[in-house]
């Protein structure tokens, strides 16, 4: 038994009858208190830890993959909002690799700035793909992110930039970050601040307005709501999102094969997004992190074993997650959180 | 009472299909018009065509002195107060009640339209407007409740809260009582007939010829997209050729 009130769900009825609607009491149970006391410490701690908690197991750089690989993730997720999927992330990516390697190449600009200029450098691709997206759905809109981001790596990476496997430019890391232990800081302060600013669009008028075009278009626009602004909107979130995740590719790697960009990989990294949880941004994360830093380790660790079996890694432990575990990761997170707190 | 929605000879077709031939309607503040026939008659078709999700191949569709092909797309016609509910309900599912309810008055804010039913609510904050709609109805649940957790006639009545909380002037209702029991029906009659007392045109589609006759003033029969009969409910009821179309010509 707890010992604070316990969640009220039913409000008492009005003298007329008619329910008075209340927000629900929102005391927490002393165990779910405690819990996530000890749950936030032990993420904080993880957090600053970062990948010296895996010096053992392989270098910084592996776990500095596994969080762009989470940006990344988390670019797919969030077209998920609108019902959503876009393959074209990763030519997103890609430019934005070449776009702080432009600024860097042509300008002076502190590396705070260069970010600025490479994330809102992604609209007007995004409008792009967002028009797709007004005159498609489903199926037909995967297809042409797909194609998108075809014509971005033939005719841009490759022919623009430079050969299949190399491109012109380098990124260059600033002093500060020299380090991939350092580089890992600024990767997670920015994934941070990303998932705070999703968390709260998510918990606000607009991520009901959002929540609302995912569940019926057509009443969204018949009640007097643009669902093509939204989608634009989201289109340019998620392309952001995608080209910082570029430009911090960028900044780890130092120069970056073309066929990094490669479209077939978007798909890999809409695997990661569904066994994650597609649409939640938790496990966006976690599902980036895991599938992006884990085989880096696993690399390092038993190389020849690894490498001869990595396509089961991707592979079977994805769809074992995706046929056995309802929601992803984010599922398994919740029910598990569900039953430290005494949920269930 | 004036004209406020004006359909003439309105027609659409889908590949060889006739949905729609020559239809002409009209819809009066203060009165309840129904739109009737057997199923595939045209009625969805006709509101799609009012609240801009179809586009009529010819005819013109004028709403409160504006052509609504000026008016443009159905977000447009909405905030000029072209209201509706769907035959199958079209909840916003992952939300509360109250959350679909804020989405039509906030809809209304951003139209920035007064209430022709009760103009004190144009004064109330968004939830408290919210929670009196809700009343209107007479939804007796909590407003927190998950929209998906709702039985079917509850998401009949949330839906037409919600196309209440939009402020509409013309409130198009596709088949409201279906799926009601027999008392929430009558009550819905009463409801229907209130708001058209209050100041709102109400267009009615619905299969349970009670509740048409027990509210319209006003009866457009559709048989395969094409006005088969208009006129009072007594004069329908009596009418042959919407006996045939509803019974066939051997009864």
């Amino acid at each position: 038994m707890s010992t604070t009130a316990e969640f009220q769900t039913d409000a008492p009825p009005a003298p007329d009858g008619i329910a008075v609607a209340s927000r629900p009491g929102r005391t927490v149970p002393s165990r779910a208190l405690v819990a996530r006391t000890i749950g936030g410490t032990l993420l904080a701690a993880f957090v600053l830890a970062g990948p010296k908690l895996f010096t053992w197991a392989g270098p910084a750089g592996a776990y500095d993959f596994g969080l762009t690989v989470a940006m990344l993730v988390v670019a797919v997720s969030v077209l998920a909002w609108i019902g959503e999927i876009s393959l074209a992330v990763v030519a997103q990516m890609g430019l934005g690799m070449v776009g702080l390697s432009w600024l860097q190449d042509h300008t002076s600009f502190p590396l705070a700035v260069s970010l600025v200029l490479v994330t809102l450098s992604s609209i007007p691709t995004s409008l792009i793909l967002g028009l797709f997206c007004l005159r498609l759905r489903g199926v037909n809109f995967v297809i042409a992110s797909l194609a998108f981001a075809g014509m971005t790596q033939k005719a841009f990476f490759q022919k623009v930039l430079g050969a299949a496997t190399s491109l012109h430019g380098r990124v260059s890391r600033p002093s500060l970050v020299r380090s991939d232990g350092a580089l890992y800081y600024l990767i997670m302060f920015s994934l941070i601040a990303v998932v705070i600013g999703l968390y709260l669009l998510q918990r606000s008028r607009m991520g009901t307005a959002l929540a609302s075009l995912r569940d019926s278009e057509t009443a969204f626009w018949t009640l007097g709501y643009s669902p093509a602004a939204y989608k634009l909107f989201v289109v340019c979130l998620s392309g952001a999102i995608a080209t910082l995740a570029g430009a911090y590719y960028g900044l780890l790697q130092g120069t970056v094969p073309s066929f990094y960009f490669n479209p077939g990989l978007a798909i890999v990294y809409f695997g990661f997004a569904v066994a994650g949880g597609m649409g939640s941004i938790g496990g966006a994360l976690g599902g980036g992190l895991f599938f992006g830093a884990m085989p880096k380790y696993l690399e390092v660790l038993w190389p020849s074993i690894y490498n001869k079996f990595d396509f089961l890694f991707y592979g079977l432990v994805a769809l074992v997650i995706i046929v056995w575990v309802p929601g992803g990761l984010a599922g398994l997170g919740r029910r598990f959180w569900a039953r430290v707190e005494g949920r269930s | 009472m004036n004209d406020l929605l004006t359909i003439e000879d309105v027609a659409i077709s889908f590949g060889g299909i006739q949905a729609l031939r020559d239809v002409s309607l009209t819809a009066r503040t203060g009165e309840v018009a129904g739109v009737i026939g057997p199923n595939g008659a045209g009625k969805t078709t006709l509101f799609n065509c009012i609240s801009g999700l179809l586009t009529p191949d010819r005819g013109s569709m004028t709403f409160d002195g504006h052509h609504l092909h000026a008016l443009g797309n159905p977000m447009l016609r909405a905030r000029r107060g072209i209201g509706r509910t769907y035959q199958t309900p079209r909840l916003f599912r992952s939300i509360s009640v109250g959350d679909n309810l804020m989405m039509g008055c906030r809809a209304a804010n951003a139209a920035r339209r007064g209430y022709d039913f009760d103009p004190t609510l144009a004064e109330l904050r968004p939830e408290e407007r919210a929670r009196r709609i809700a009343d209107l109805v007479g939804y007796r649940g909590a407003l927190d409740t998950p929209a998906s957790s709702l039985s079917f006639g509850e998401m009949r009545v949330i839906e037409l809260a919600r196309a209440l909380c939009a402020s509409p002037s013309l409130l198009m209702l596709d088949e409201p009582a279906s799926g009601l029991d027999v008392g929430q029906a009558q009550d819905l009659v009463g409801l229907v007939r209130d708001l058209a007392d209050l100041g709102l045109a109400v267009l009615l589609i619905e299969h349970d010829m009670s509740v048409v006759m027990g509210v319209c003033e006003d009866i457009t029969v559709l048989d395969f997209g094409s006005v088969i009969a208009r006129g009072a409910p007594r004069e329908i009821q009596e009418n042959q050729d919407v006996l045939d179309a509803y019974l066939g010509k051997a009864h």
